[in-house]
């Protein structure tokens, strides 16, 4: 099976989101074929999951002092601070053979990722979950691996989220390349955080740190997207944005990641009238 | 072949997971006992709102279980009369106990016909290969 991987492109928070949620109903529509894209910040950010509480007023505050931006995911999970590190979005399906249940699929392509990292000559684990588990004790995703997510040394290397739509999955993931929690103490102010900062540092790690070295960041996209495609049986080959998803990541990042409405609302019925992109999906569809 | 609790022979199902209790024009739904198996530990659900008009296989609300966020399809086209307000502080109980309990919201019906599209509890089994 042949997928498409995108070149590496550095974008703003709410450019990023709206490019694969593009990249999700283009597939979802049967026009796109997997597709997996690995990406940058710029400016740095901080991604917040759909259902998170949305960033305070001082939160805002101190975002912006620190030229930080700040968007909302389409996909699940907790905050990601996005700087130093390298993000990837994978788009696929039932086509191939992601049909569930939600935790085979994350460990599918958590395997696909653990095969990259050994590529590049480090052993990665995937975490066991914990059935069950009530309230999370911080809201930053890199304080605890989920399950199946990737950790080096017991620490979380690559922190991971879902949107499932129709038989359709957009996952996110952010490899941190170096982990600094000065975001965590300056920025986002959370008390629990701050008095254990050094416990963050404890719990995350970065490919450098792992590694002893940072390889180039084309040698690493090169060993997950072998390691990846071994495990899920695809073929990457080099591809563009068709046109017609750049004009609907372009509809997306103007109504839906750059607007108030979407960004400081919880949930995915933030935007006024449309509930989930309605208007959208039916443009998708032609 | 008998179809067991965890799949209800009073109930409607639809492919998408959800069953449906038909009282009348009052439709009660929510999600099957095989899609919060499927789901993991449900961890947040989206409601719709009382008075949103939904339309049949068009989402009507979203769970998020283990950091994956999935869409709830409303089975049957019409108004949404009564949602299920303990799920915002207690989404544990669509894991616990999907068909009582753990109930998403009561849709007016609007158009009766769309009942055929629904599947029964012998073929909704067939379908999941649930006892």
């Amino acid at each position: 099976m042949i997928g498409r991987l995108l070149p590496w492109s550095a974008g703003t928070g709410p450019w990023n989101m709206a490019l694969d949620e593009a990249l999700l109903l283009s597939y979802e529509q049967g026009k796109a074929p997997p597709t997996l894209r690995f990406y940058g910040w710029e400016p740095p950010a901080v991604s917040l999951g759909c259902f998170q509480r949305p960033l305070s007023e001082e939160q805002q505050r101190r975002c912006r002092q620190a030229g930080v931006d700040w968007v909302k995911r389409p996909t699940g999970g907790r905050a990601v601070f996005h700087q130093d590190e390298l993000t990837y979005a994978l788009v696929a399906g039932e086509r191939e053979g992601f049909t569930g249940p939600v935790l085979a699929d994350y460990r599918r392509i958590g395997l696909g990722f653990q095969r990259g990292f050994a590529l590049l000559g480090l052993t990665v684990e995937l975490a066991p979950g914990t059935r069950g588990h009530k309230g999370v004790p911080s809201q930053a995703c890199f304080a605890a691996p989920s399950w199946y997510e990737i950790t080096c040394q017991g620490r979380k290397l690559v922190g991971s989220a879902q949107l499932r739509q129709g038989k359709a999955l957009l996952q996110h993931g952010s490899l941190l390349l170096t982990f600094d929690p000065w975001f965590w103490e300056k920025v986002w102010g959370e008390a629990s955080l701050a008095e254990k900062s050094g416990g963050l540092a404890r719990k995350a790690i970065g490919l450098k740190e792992a590694l002893g070295y940072l390889p180039a960041r084309t040698e690493i996209i090169s060993a997950l997207c072998r390691g990846l495609g071994e495990v899920l049986g695809i073929e990457w080959q080099e591809g563009e944005l068709d046109p017609e998803e750049l004009n609907l990541a372009a509809r997306l990042w103007t109504e839906k990641y750059t607007t108030t409405d979407w960004n400081n609302h919880r949930g995915r019925k933030g935007l006024a009238g449309e509930g989930r992109n309605a208007a959208l999906t039916e443009e998708a569809k032609g | 072949m008998g179809v067991g609790k965890m799949v209800p022979s009073a109930l409607k199902y639809t492919t998408e997971h959800e069953w449906v209790k038909v009282e009348g024009k009052r439709v009660t739904v929510g999600i099957t006992a095989y899609a919060q198996k499927e789901l993991g530990d449900v961890v947040y659900v989206e409601l719709p709102a009382v008075g949103e008009k939904v339309k049949s296989k068009a989402s009507m609300g979203s769970i998020e279980s283990v950091k994956a966020v999935s869409d709830v399809y409303a089975p049957l086209s019409g108004e949404i009369i009564e949602v299920n307000d303990d799920l915002q502080f207690n989404p544990e109980l669509v894991n616990q106990d999907p068909y009582g309990k753990g109930w998403i919201a009561v849709i007016e019906m609007a158009d009766p016909d769309e009942l055929k599209d629904l599947l029964s509890a012998e073929a909704y089994q067939k379908l999941t290969g649930e006892e």
